[in-house]
């Protein structure tokens, strides 16, 4: 298998309006752990990682109505955001995407809160937005 | 609730089969057995790390047409796996949170209230 591969699912992206109000059901009724949780300026979210299994439930709260999370808010309300995969070596894995003539959102990839990341367009993926993501040698997972 | 792993998203198109082609081709991932759904007319599906993601083609008048129509192709819903169902009930009865048990893929599972999962069609379900 090449280092490049997809091998599981990271986490799946949730938004939601408030992370504190949001953890009354996903760490309290279903009992996941919050694993890490950061502001990332940046991108104008607050967000919350709960671990499940060997894969991770991403809550995101807007920091504003402006950033990319506050317009997903206001226009589809809370719910499913985006999915992420792991993989060993994120910069391979998004020239393999490139190289199938994927639309990219990153060209490059960046830090994130699952580790180095990249996000791909949804117009290729049947409107499904996708990350990649390199986890950061402390915090990988099995 | 324990509640143990990512079972399967499922995602909505207007042709599963399509959709989860191009997701075994540009992701490298393997086709799976589909869990299926008496809401639509086609499913496929591909596995990634134990999980599966479900694509799945609405029949006439169901929900899942109306997710469709509504918010387009996409990610629609998510499904764990907790270690004992039964028990998931009763946390959630206790928390006060509305619930529709349902069977799914031959395996019993519990369809939680959206409006309680943050937007988010959730369903949990034990191994069978």
């Amino acid at each position: 298998m090449s280092s490049a591969a997809l091998t599981r699912i990271h986490h799946v992206g949730v938004v939601v309006r408030d992370l504190e109000q949001a953890y009354g059901f996903w760490r309290d009724v279903l009992g996941l752990p919050v694993h890490k949780v950061a502001t990332v300026a940046d991108q104008g979210v607050r967000a919350a990682l709960l671990t499940i299994g060997g894969s991770e439930i991403e809550l995101l709260e807007p920091l504003s109505p402006s950033s990319g999370i506050g317009k997903f808010l206001a226009k589809r309300g809370e719910g499913l955001h985006h999915i992420c995969y792991a993989t060993e070596d994120v910069a391979a894995a998004l020239e393999e995407a490139r190289a199938k003539g994927v639309r990219l959102i990153d060209e490059k990839p960046r830090p994130g809160l699952a580790g180095t990341i990249c996000f791909l367009h949804p117009a290729s993926t049947h409107g499904v937005l996708v990350e990649y993501a390199q986890p950061f040698p402390d915090e990988a997972h099995s | 609730m324990k509640t143990e792993r990512i079972d399967h998203v499922t995602v909505v198109s207007p042709d599963a089969a399509r959709a989860a082609a191009t997701f075994s081709r540009l992701f490298g991932l393997a086709s799976a057995p589909a869990a299926g759904s008496p809401d639509a007319t086609a499913s496929a599906a591909v596995t990634i790390g134990g999980a599966r993601i479900e694509f799945r083609t609405p029949a006439a008048s169901t929900p899942l047409e109306e997710a469709l129509q509504k918010g387009g192709e996409g990610m629609v819903a998510l499904t764990l796996e907790v270690a004992d169902l039964d028990q998931a009930a009763q946390t959630l009865q206790r928390a006060g949170i509305r619930f529709d048990p349902q069977t799914m893929g031959g395996s019993r599972a519990l369809l939680i209230d959206p409006r309680a999962a943050h937007g988010v069609r959730l369903a949990l379900m034990a191994r069978s």
